[in-house]
């Protein structure tokens, strides 16, 4: 089990599909704090210290579900930039999608994602995929990161 | 020999029988004769045609049969005895011939008479007849006859050559002039040396104006190279004759489809002497070929839709279909939990603590799933439904104040805008040929779509403008919002790509919707925009 001190974000902008996610995974056993994010600036802002919103601690343990299509910025642009960032780049990033488009997959691999998980769009299906999930995070090494350093990364990219 | 001449002057400038009855006249007088006639013989020595007579023998009998009648030369009396012996013969004594078949009521008597033959290449092709001299035929007479026989022979035969020639003549130009083709001789420096009217409607010049053209002068620009490399085949004897589909342009500078076929007369040593062009105007095929091109476009640009539809049924429906499938399962796992507790035994392990958070939490959030899901299918149901008329409702296209529809629209939105501190600005915007309803509804998408996307680190301004470029009007709804990465940006108008699947208001399908209306208008949607900068959404639609 992975340890409970560690943070799940769920990055997901269907309400359903997160809460499903959020349940499913408790019900493996997992007592973890989670932390919901509705699109890809919410995460952004959250890891990388930008906009008003809440932003993260230093020095915890975080680990990202990540869905590919999701408004403002899509998964695959929240990867990129996250990898592009000193310190972000550390944390396990799994991404958590219902694209099964092999260009979707290699290009997550590509950024460096830890695990990539279809979602299949069927229910049954859909709850044991969530079940492995919990399996695997438990394998998954989860570091600790230092705090922000503002939208330094961003601007960099810019 | 005075008298040969005088046939020859006289047949020079009257009509052929009129000259043969000269020539019978200067025989009968020459030979003091009381009658003459000529008779030409066709078919291989079958038939005696333009049976003519002398003014005299004419003006004597009672009746004469038809100038041009045919006889059978079987019919013939005993002056046809010169067709047999093919020599003059003399019957001085024409009563006491033996093998006379008597004369037609109709003809003079004949005391004698002296008949010659023209022979032309062993055959007999006329007699010259006279007769009732008062004296016997003597040798002398034979030869005027014989002369003015043969002359009378030449003189017919060349002005029936001459005549056949004309006749040709007329033929071929009436071919060239009356073919439903266009028709050209051309010179070997490629001028106009005789065309058609046929070939002079198709191009729309007078014959005059084309004389002072040369091919290439009409000839489309892009279709010269081909058609100058196949004109030297042709010359070079490698080719005997080739056709092309090719453009002219008419004075009116529009253009005309032609399939031009090609070919070189040479002189009989085989020196090119001048090209023979066959113009057929293919314009109404080319056109048909266009509109079945555009049809074909048209139906893949549906089939694609299609297509679309289809991922969106069985991907984005599907996904709130999970949920409701998800959540359904959630409640049922509150039930059960619910029905647990309720027993005096769960009730006294859980507590009414349990039961509470089932009943007020775990349920309706499931419930509030399931219901906002089943809303999300519905509205993206209601989407492909537009969508879906949009593609069949019939237009009624009329010329559009488009300034005013979009000021109209910009103003419903006022408030909107207001809310989220943005200011939208319509300008001047030229005007279209549309169907008034769709190009609102296309407006509406529009600028909907650049108020969801602005960037709320500033003000927002949305400047809607319009300009003409080729003939289409172009209107332009130009964001400074968050602006949507380039290798999204081809798929903004797909149907399934929805950027913000949350928006409250709308199935997020307003861009596809643009998309359809503007494709039925013969028009086209792009986007232009740079991240973090800003969006350009444009249409075309044509101006008439």
């Amino acid at each position: 089990m992975v340890d409970t001190d560690v943070t799940i974000l769920i990055a997901e902008d269907d309400d359903g599909q997160a809460d499903l996610i959020d349940r499913n995974l408790r019900r493996t056993g997992l007592t973890n704090r989670f932390i919901r994010f509705h699109d890809g600036q919410e995460i952004l802002d959250f890891m990388l210290g930008d906009g008003d919103g809440a932003h993260r601690e230093p020095d915890q343990r975080y680990l990202l579900l990540l869905d590919i299509r999701m408004p403002k910025i899509d998964g695959i642009e929240v990867l990129r930039r996250l990898k592009a960032a000193p310190e972000a780049r550390k944390m396990p990033v799994i991404v958590v999608t219902t694209s099964d488009d092999p260009q979707d997959v290699a290009q997550c691999r590509e950024l460096g994602c830890s695990h990539y998980i279809t979602k299949p769009v069927e229910y049954h299906g859909f709850v044991h995929a969530i079940r492995q999930l919990g399996l695997l995070l438990s394998a998954v090494d989860v570091p600790r990161i230092a705090a922000p350093r503002g939208g330094t990364v961003l601007q960099g990219r810019a | 020999m005075r008298a040969k001449l005088r046939v020859l002057e006289f047949a020079a400038t009257h009509s052929l029988e009129e000259a043969i009855v000269v020539a019978i006249d200067e025989a009968e007088a020459l030979t003091g004769s009381g009658i003459g006639f000529f008779h030409f013989v066709d078919d291989g020595e079958q038939s005696l045609t333009l049976q003519a007579w002398s003014t005299q023998t004419a003006g004597g009998m009672c009746k004469t049969p038809n100038a041009g009648a045919h006889l059978p030369t079987s019919d013939a009396g005993v002056w046809g005895d010169a067709l047999t012996v093919r020599e003059p013969v003399i019957h001085n004594d024409y009563a006491g011939l033996p093998h006379r078949k008597g004369l037609p009521e109709w003809h003079t008597p004949v005391v004698r008479e002296l008949v010659a033959p023209v022979l032309r290449s062993g055959r007999v092709v006329a007699l010259m007849g006279v007769g009732n001299k008062p004296t016997d035929y003597a040798a002398v007479d034979v030869d005027a006859v014989v002369c003015l026989a043969n002359l009378a022979s030449d003189v017919f035969q060349t002005r029936r050559d001459a005549d056949r020639i004309r006749e040709s003549e007329d033929r071929l130009r009436g071919t060239f002039e009356q073919a439903a083709v266009g028709m050209a001789e051309v010179s070997l420096d490629r001028r106009w040396l005789r065309v058609n009217q046929r070939l002079c409607d198709i191009l729309g010049y007078s014959r005059a104006e084309l004389k002072e053209r040369t091919v290439e002068d009409l000839c489309h620009p892009e279709d010269r190279g081909a058609d100058s490399r196949l004109l030297s085949r042709l010359l070079a004897d490698e080719v005997q004759t080739y056709s092309i589909e090719q453009r002219y342009v008419r004075p009116d500078q529009s253009i005309v489809w032609a399939n031009r076929t090609t070919s070189l007369v040479r002189s009989p040593e085989g020196k090119p002497r001048y090209f023979v062009f066959v113009v057929e105007d293919i314009s109404a095929r080319k056109q048909a070929e266009d509109e079945a091109r555009r049809l074909n476009a048209e139906l893949d640009r549906r089939n694609c839709e299609l297509a679309q539809v289809i991922h969106v049924a069985s991907h984005d429906l599907r996904s709130p279909l999970m949920n409701v499938q998800g959540f359904s399962h959630e409640l049922q796992m509150s039930v059960d939990d619910l029905s647990s507790a309720l027993t005096y035994e769960g009730y006294r392990l859980t507590g009414k603590d349990r039961i509470s958070q089932i009943v007020l939490n775990d349920i309706p959030e499931s419930l509030r799933h399931v219901q906002s899901s089943v809303a999300a299918m519905d509205r993206l149901i209601r989407g492909l439904l537009t969508i879906s008329r949009l593609g069949r409702a019939a237009m009624q296209l009329e010329p559009l104040d488009v300034a005013g529809i979009a000021v109209e629209v910009a103003e419903g939105f006022e408030s909107q805008a207001r809310k989220l501190g943005a200011a939208i600005h319509v300008q001047d915007l030229p005007p279209c040929v549309g169907d008034a309803s769709m190009i609102r509804q296309v407006f509406v998408h529009l600028m909907d779509n650049a108020l969801k996307y602005l960037d709320p680190a500033r003000p927002g301004v949305i400047v809607v403008s319009g300009e003409v470029v080729d003939g289409e009007a172009v209107y332009t709804v130009e964001d400074n919002g968050i602006g949507i990465a380039a290798e999204h940006q081809d798929r903004v108008f797909e149907l399934y790509h929805r950027l913000n699947p949350r928006a409250d208001e709308g199935e997020g399908l307003g861009l596809s919707i643009t998309r359809t209306i503007i494709g039925r208008h013969q028009g086209r949607a792009w986007i232009t925009s740079r991240v973090g900068r800003g969006t350009r959404l444009s249409v075309s639609v044509p101006i008439s």
